[in-house]
């Protein structure tokens, strides 16, 4: 086992990844190893031809024809082109940068776009579902909903959305006033603003409570 | 048990001077010849240990140079521009393997031509003994073995070099010496079955 775990660390003992105690631990098992010992001996001859090798290094035949050469076939920079070139390489950065601030406000005007167009959708909607029986304003609830999902709003912006809308009236209240009113209060009611929408309903509830109220006579 | 001899030698070329690169960079030939002269010997070497060819590598240092010349502004000084070099060389090296190889397939093997005799023939010495240790490795474990152990580049070095994990350049150095070990205790093997 132990000459398995030594084997990597004679091969790539150079390499100098071992710690003292380790490096103790190998020597120890080195003194009673007789394979390592081999291993160890024919590294140190592996050692002795790399670093014979390595000492005869290769001649260029001509090193002055070889610079020459190579002098010879490199293009030829001016400073005035290479400057020129820095520049075009700054303004395409610059250029790259302007591309992208330019992608990113659109991204965020698109963004906004289509929250407004979501809002304009619900309150089309809501409108359109006061004139309508219960039922029908479920469907168009429906209908916005399969509108925005068109528009790839989450639910939970769709819900803010028609929370923001329904904060005056509850739509249980909404719900009890369309149910009963005729069509000449509907129309009345959709050409009413807000405050006086709210009115309406108030009134209606306030009426529809007294007349299930008993009498007092 | 006496320590085992360090393998690793530290590199001692010299770095060229950042200011003869900086003027390289802005385009004086002049400055870019001082670069060539400095660095074209190791440049060769490790050419030539790679395509064990004198004019394959000659070939491939000026194929080297031509691209450093062209690169010299997107080098980042990150690393040492040697380091910088031996990659663009290994580059070339390896792209022109791929290209004798095509040439094989087809026919069209160069036959190596030399002027200088002597110099041709201590070349082919030291390519026949490196090609007689590494020619059963794979491509990485012989560039593994021939920048560590001939170029004596440092272990970060060949990383940059061979765009490998330290990990993966280990493993491949310790294949590849194994391989080579194994080799030379055959070739002794032979050699005293002969002499018996």
């Amino acid at each position: 086992m132990l000459c398995k775990i030594f084997e990597k660390y004679i091969v790539l003992s150079d390499l100098n990844e071992i710690s003292a105690a380790e490096q103790r631990e190998f020597y120890n098992h080195l003194a009673t190893c007789k394979t390592c010992r081999e291993k160890y001996k024919q590294q140190e001859d592996y050692i002795r031809i790399t670093g014979e090798l390595r000492e005869k290094s290769p001649e260029i035949p001509n090193p002055e024809a070889l610079t020459r050469e190579i002098l010879s076939v490199i293009p030829e920079r001016n400073p005035k082109i290479i400057r020129l070139e820095k520049r075009i390489r700054w303004l395409r950065i610059a250029a790259l940068f302007i591309i992208g601030a330019f992608a990113g406000f659109y991204f965020q005007q698109s963004l906004y776009v289509k929250n407004q167009r979501v809002l304009l959708a619900v309150k089309y909607n809501k409108q359109k579902s006061v004139s309508l029986q219960v039922e029908n304003y479920s469907i168009c609830l429906a209908q916005s909903k399969i509108f925005i999902k068109k528009l790839m709003v989450s639910d939970e912006e769709f819900t803010q959305s028609l929370l923001n809308l329904a904060s005056d009236i509850s739509y249980n209240q909404l719900e009890e006033y369309t149910n009963t009113i005729c069509l000449q209060e509907q129309e009345e009611f959709l050409s009413a603003n807000s405050a006086d929408r709210k009115k309406l309903i108030l009134n209606f509830l306030q009426q529809s409570t007294n007349s299930r109220l008993p009498s007092n006579n | 048990m006496k320590k085992q001899r360090m393998l690793k030698v530290e590199s001692n070329i010299k770095q060229p001077d950042p200011k003869i690169i900086q003027r390289s960079v802005e385009g004086d030939a002049k400055a870019f010849e001082v670069i060539v002269k400095q660095l074209q010997e190791y440049a060769f070497a490790l050419a030539f240990r790679i395509l064990l060819s004198t004019e394959d590598a000659q070939d491939a240092v000026q194929d080297s140079f031509i691209k450093v010349w062209n690169k010299l502004d997107s080098y980042k000084h990150k690393h040492l521009f040697t380091t910088w070099l031996y990659r663009i060389i290994v580059n070339t090296c390896l792209d022109k393997l791929k290209l004798n190889k095509q040439q094989i397939e087809y026919g069209f093997s160069d036959v190596e031509v030399s002027e200088d005799m002597e110099q041709s023939l201590i070349n082919r010495d030291l390519a026949r003994q490196i090609k007689l240790l590494s020619n059963s490795l794979p491509q990485k474990q012989r560039l593994a073995f021939v920048l560590i152990d001939l170029q004596c580049l440092s272990l970060s070095e060949a990383v940059y070099v061979l765009k490998l994990t330290k990990g993966q350049v280990k493993s491949n150095l310790y294949y590849a010496r194994k391989t080579i070990r194994e080799t030379l205790l055959k070739k002794e093997e032979g050699r005293s079955a002969y002499v018996v």
